[in-house]
């Protein structure tokens, strides 16, 4: 809450020493720059201040009093996206007297089209009426720091990843005794130095991706495709990976119960997705339970059709994932900090990107893990029916005129 | 066998040719797309191994350029990127890439075994086929 925060009150308001407490406190929502509106249990507008008029559009305070909130408060998605009513933060908040905490979301005014970025608290504060107290902060100049520095990481990363690859690239000649002739000692160095630039050029890699989907200058490319298939495809191109480090290696079946319903019939299950993107959420979850895994251990790779959704599952019977952590793995550069995880390579970004190229792509990511007996990651993407995937392939056959397959 | 290297950074420009010319293969390289039109013409190689962004000619145009023109229309290309945009790769194929990289997918050995895939003469065939899989 920012609500006394704000450092700009305007310098021609005085406040005499015979304002009362009560009108002090009027006086403060009269002139801050977040719009509050208060409203009774039904959503009825019982007061709102003259930022709050300003940034929605309503006109004036008289004219909105008396009025359903949903009149003047509209919201849509941060991308910009209409909410589906059951989906609206602002709606189920209201409608369920549950709090809402800075929420990002674009106000959209009930005028004109104009749309402001803001920070979206509800606040029920009981009482006799169940009154709600609504604010908004206008966020605009945050998101276009925000965005000016993902643009300076970005440049950053793009301009380090050229030395870096001809670091890797000359260490790589150095390391090959067809192109170099180097002593023992000096191999093993060079090892060192060689593996250490390859984290490196990852590192920029996974920071360049993040920025390219934090401001959407990668989105997806969707085509309809059969997972299951899909998944076994690529998950298949690990089977020599999974034989180096000791590991049994089985799809379409599954210990976990939630997965072992059907498994023996063949199914379709059709989605709407990016292919890369696919590739490089399963690389990436892959590559997770191979790393945090045991010799002897299992990974089990399963997808299928559930419901409206299909739903793809890697499990491993690795380390697994302490239940204080596990709330926190998909965030930027999180680790979850013991002596297995320290000696074991990443960029703390992976998973943060996997969920961003899985959101990306209208789907929702979940983890499950038991420390010391493994980690099942969860990804269910929206399912589209076979008709609706044959219509999709026709038309892509007419465009390409024949089609890639 | 000859090959091309044209790749605008000196240093990946010469890593890419002592890599190469290891495997027995003669190697030219050149920094941007008019040196290597002007290399490609003379120099006659049967592959051409080359970054799309490169300054003054970009590969793509260097690739249209290359197979428009009767001496060089049927060298091998192997293109690379650091793009992975779909639209970049649909665009590198119609222009008639034998094969589109991306920088970030692949390491130099997977390169290595590439070249030696399209020009059909690497011991290592099926390990290289399993580097690009078509989409």
């Amino acid at each position: 809450m920012s609500l006394f925060k704000r450092k700009n009150i305007p310098t021609e308001v005085k406040s005499p020493a015979t304002f009362s407490q009560g009108s002090l406190a009027e006086l403060a929502l009269r002139v801050i720059h977040d719009g509050v509106v208060i409203t009774d249990g039904a959503g009825v507008i019982k007061f709102l201040n003259p930022a709050a008029v300003v940034m929605t559009e309503c006109g004036s305070i008289e004219n909105a009093l008396g009025l359903d909130y949903d009149l003047i408060i509209k919201i849509e998605s941060k991308e910009k996206r209409e909410f589906l009513k059951e989906e609206n933060p602002l709606i189920v908040s209201m409608s369920s007297f549950k709090a809402l905490e800075n929420f990002e979301c674009i106000l959209v005014s009930s005028l004109s089209d104009k749309r402001i970025p803001v920070s979206l608290s509800i606040i029920p504060v009981g009482g006799a009426e169940n009154n709600r107290i609504i604010t908004f902060r206008n966020i605009e100049k945050e998101l276009k720091e925000e965005s000016e520095q993902t643009e300076f990481i970005s440049t950053a990363s793009h301009e380090m990843r050229t030395p870096v690859a001809s670091i890797e690239g000359y260490l790589s000649l150095a390391l090959n005794p067809q192109t170099a002739t180097i002593d023992e000692r000096a191999k093993g160095y060079l090892t060192s130095a060689h593996e250490a630039s390859q984290h490196l050029g990852r590192l920029f890699r996974d920071l360049l991706d993040v920025t390219k989907l934090d401001d959407n200058r990668m989105t997806p490319h969707l085509v309809p495709v059969e997972m299951i298939s899909l998944t076994k495809r690529l998950s298949d191109e690990y089977a020599a990976r999974f034989k180096e480090a000791g590991l049994n290696y089985v799809f379409g079946s599954h210990t976990n119960e939630l997965m072992n319903s059907a498994h023996q019939i063949p199914q379709v299950a059709y989605s709407f997705v990016d292919t890369d993107f696919t590739r490089e959420i399963i690389a990436n979850l892959i590559d997770n339970a191979i790393k945090y895994s045991k010799a002897g251990g299992a990974v089990y790779v399963n997808a299928k059709g559930d419901g409206d959704h299909v739903l793809v599952s890697i499990a491993d019977t690795g380390i697994g994932i302490p239940a204080k952590d596990l709330p926190h793995i998909f965030q930027k550069f999180y680790r979850a900090d013991n002596s297995d995880t320290r000696t074991i390579g990443g960029t703390g970004l992976g998973l943060y990107l996997v969920k961003q190229r899985v959101e990306a792509m209208g789907g929702k990511i979940w983890a499950e893990s038991t420390f010391g007996k493994g980690t099942t990651f969860y990804v269910s993407l929206p399912r589209i029916s076979s008709e609706e995937y044959e219509k999709r392939m026709i038309a892509i056959n007419n465009e390409n005129q024949g089609g890639q397959q | 066998m000859k090959i091309m290297v044209v790749e605008d950074d000196a240093a990946l420009r010469e890593i890419y040719s002592i890599r190469i010319a290891a495997e027995g293969y003669e190697v030219v390289s050149a920094g941007d797309g008019e040196e290597a039109l002007a290399m490609a013409v003379r120099e006659k190689p049967n592959l051409i191994l080359s970054d799309v962004m490169m300054p003054k000619i970009s590969g793509f145009d260097m690739l249209d350029i290359l197979r428009s023109t009767p001496e060089t229309a049927s060298i091998k290309v192997i293109m690379m990127t650091a793009l992975s945009a779909d639209d970049q790769r649909e665009r590198g194929e119609r222009l008639g890439a034998d094969r589109y990289l991306v920088k970030s997918q692949v390491g130099i050995e997977d390169v290595v075994n590439i070249i030696h895939e399209v020009l059909g003469d690497g011991a290592n065939q099926d390990q290289a086929a399993n580097v690009n899989p078509a989409q």
